[in-house]
């Protein structure tokens, strides 16, 4: 199938016109976001006959938006692209002219981006990363998906040049030579490591994290079970006092009911999000490192490359226990300040196979006898107990004392216990280890979440004490790496001090080069 | 010496520089009153705007609400310049041979080490104020995230340029990525 050339991404072109229309809706959605202040005032800020100082500012943040909008349509005008042998160009500018020259050794990462209104037109977003932690990230907005896959093909392909030449520079000390890939090899046979169909899709949906969708749902739960009450046509709640035997029962069927409504809606909502993210989740193993793809409506595609995984974190739950998965979060160095879901590969339902592939891959010298195994100090949950648990009882009881209900009565008594035991739970669970090249955390109160990552790609170190931890010694660790941290909490400061010269040390005696 | 870290005992860390044993150099103390300035500054500018635009829109007429809002909020700052002038002479910072460090906080006691060769950048800054006094702020970039990198203020220029020029040095030497 011919696609388009490689000469036709020699010269100078516009993007597709469906990027005007993305300007637009994107300039508005910002603009709505920062201006709603102004835009408040502006319709609401009126009195009477007054002509009030927001009314006028109202009135700039038109004119101003006006402006921008033209602006908008004149960049798509104004916005060129073109590659050549090394680098990739863009010209643009309306009143400042910029003439951007990037070359294919700094980028680190070629990303499409799908959304409904890119999917409607059969186009892509195409996003670059760059090296570099002062926040570049290049993006073309909307381009044919055949034109982005050339372009990508064509730097992948220019970029495994340029490592073989450096390689056998640094191999021979001498220019040696180099084997250019024909163009007709671009297209290598990635080996799929995982797949989700709609069963697969199920069991993750089902074993996601509730608690945060319930979260968000909770206050909504009230709302829900006033609704349902309409649609049979009686008070469920009325229905119950009557027919309860006694106050307590029904309290108790109250509860039940509203528990019951709280986790019908939870469990949709979850299942809702897990088919729009990893509809079709697929993951593979490529030449450089990883590729995934997935999505129902936005079609993600994500390139990990093998060099650039700065930690990898593995968990599961109950329930995914129950089937055997975990989520693999793959941490990869994002290129500038800005946390991008991108740079995370979050992979669910995988199984122990899937993970191992993986850490053998990225992290190939790696062995599960070089861990030493250690446990944070106890004071972790006395200390928290203190601030989660006594304090709020505290309040409570005020509350029991002031109202003499039953439900602040139960919640003072079952509230604190349920603190101390996920607090214990919490600490005792957490184990930090440490090997002769890797330090590797496990946590979680009911479920587990493992990361590790290497000491070569560790960035900075930090340690923390609060006063209660000066007094005994203790202290909050932190390892920053270029695709995230690994924070151990409560660590005896000898032990702390020790880890942190080791890792100073190696990093600073490392040639390995960390992305 | 307690117990090693790690399983295999042949590591042994006692031989390496230790964190603990460097000697930390304190902020200039003209730096102090510079900071201060800036929070007060900042601290008073608010409530007058929040005074302008209360009193010509007239959006909370209770009188005794307005100045309890401000009356908060002044104590707020009271107690952050009470925790920053008592703080100040813990922050302080280190420049070993293959990295920098940073310490500060005096109810978060927080130490940053930073290896040279995990530099991206460092900058100079200096705001109006802090050239009056001739000091600098020296902030030094990874590629960790903001969390990961490190500002240095309180420095004098001269004493902030010979440190980048050491870390621009350091860092080429070191080939960093």
């Amino acid at each position: 199938m011919e696609s388009a050339s490689v000469e036709s991404l020699f010269e100078e072109k516009r993007q597709s016109p469906v990027a005007i229309f993305l300007f637009i809706a994107s300039f508005l959605r910002r603009f709505i976001r920062g201006a709603w202040a102004l835009l408040f005032f502006f319709f609401f800020g009126r009195r009477d006959g007054e002509t009030s100082i927001s009314a006028f500012l109202g009135f700039i943040a038109m004119i101003a938006a006006g402006l921008a909008l033209v602006m908008s349509v004149l960049r798509y005008f104004r916005y060129y692209y073109s590659v050549d042998e090394d680098s990739l160009n863009i010209r643009e500018g309306v009143l400042s002219k910029k003439n951007l020259n990037l070359p294919f050794d700094r980028i680190q990462n070629i990303n499409f981006e799908q959304k409904i209104v890119h999917r409607f037109f059969n186009v892509v977003a195409l996003q670059i990363d760059t090296a570099g932690s002062v926040g570049n990230e290049l993006r073309i907005d909307a381009l044919p998906r055949e034109e982005a896959e050339a372009i990508r093909d064509y730097i992948l392909a220019k970029k495994r040049e340029i490592i073989a030449e450096q390689r056998t520079e640094t191999e021979e000390g001498e220019e040696g030579e180099v084997k250019a890939l024909p163009e007709e090899e671009v297209f290598e046979q990635d080996e799929l490591l995982l797949h989700l169909n709609p069963f697969d899709l199920l069991k993750v949906g089902i074993s996601q994290n509730h608690i945060r969708t319930a979260a968000i749902i909770f206050g909504f739960a009230f709302t829900f079970t006033d609704n349902i009450t309409e649609l049979f046509g009686f008070d469920i709640y009325d229905y119950i006092e009557e027919n309860a035997e006694g106050i307590a029962a029904g309290f108790l069927m109250k509860f039940i009911v509203f528990v019951g409504v709280t986790l019908v809606a939870v469990l949709g909502l979850s299942m809702f999000r897990t088919v729009l993210q990893y509809f079709n989740l697929s993951f593979y193993k490529s030449r450089d490192g990883f590729r995934l793809t997935s999505g129902l409506i936005t079609k993600q595609e994500v390139a990990l490359r093998k060099e650039k995984v700065q930690i990898i974190a593995w968990s599961n739950n109950p329930i995914r226990k129950l089937f055997g998965i975990y989520t693999l979060m793959i941490k990869q160095a994002s290129a500038g300040v800005v946390a991008n879901r991108r740079q995370a590969a979050n992979i669910p339902g995988c199984y122990d196979e899937q993970i191992k592939e993986v850490l053998s891959s990225c992290f190939p010298d790696m062995t599960d006898d070089e861990f030493k195994e250690h446990d944070i100090h106890r004071s972790l949950m006395i200390r928290r107990f203190i601030y989660l648990g006594i304090l709020p009882t505290i309040a409570l009881v005020g509350l029991f004392l002031l109202t003499y209900s039953i439900q602040t009565g139960v919640a003072m008594v079952v509230y604190p216990m349920l603190v101390f035991f996920l607090l214990y739970r919490y600490q005792r669970n957490f184990k930090w280890y440490v090997g002769q090249e890797y330090i590797k955390t496990e946590r979680g109160i009911f479920g587990r979440t493992y990361s590790v990552a290497p000491y070569y790609k560790v960035q900075t170190v930090e340690i923390v004490q609060t006063p209660f931890q000066r007094k005994r010694d203790l202290g909050n660790v932190t390892i920053y790496t270029a695709g995230g941290s690994l924070s151990i909490p409560y660590m005896e400061m000898d032990k702390a001090r020790e880890l942190r010269d080791y890792i100073l040390y190696r990093v600073e005696t490392s040639k390995r080069s960390w992305m | 010496m307690s117990e090693s870290i790690f399983s295999n005992e042949q590591v042994r860390v006692d031989n390496l520089p230790h964190v603990e044993d460097v000697e930390w150099i304190p902020l200039n103390r003209k730096y102090l009153p510079v900071s201060l300035f800036g929070t007060w500054v900042f601290a008073l500018v608010v409530p007058s705007l929040f005074l302008f635009v209360n009193w010509t829109n007239d959006i909370i007429k209770v009188p005794w609400l307005v100045w309890g809002i401000i009356g908060a909020w002044f104590v707020i700052f009271i107690f952050v310049s009470i925790v920053s002038l008592l703080g100040f002479k813990h922050k302080s910072y280190a420049v070993r041979e293959h990295d920098i460090m940073y310490k500060s906080g005096l109810i978060f006691r927080t130490v940053t080490v930073l290896p040279f060769n995990r530099i991206q950048h460092s900058e100079i800054n200096s705001g109006p104020i802090e050239r009056r006094f001739d000091l600098s702020t020296l902030s030094v970039f990874t590629a960790g995230g903001a969390q990961s990198d490190l500002s240095i203020p309180g420095l004098l220029s001269n004493d902030a340029e010979r440190m980048k020029e050491y870390l621009t040095e350091k860092t080429v030497k070191h080939g960093e990525r």
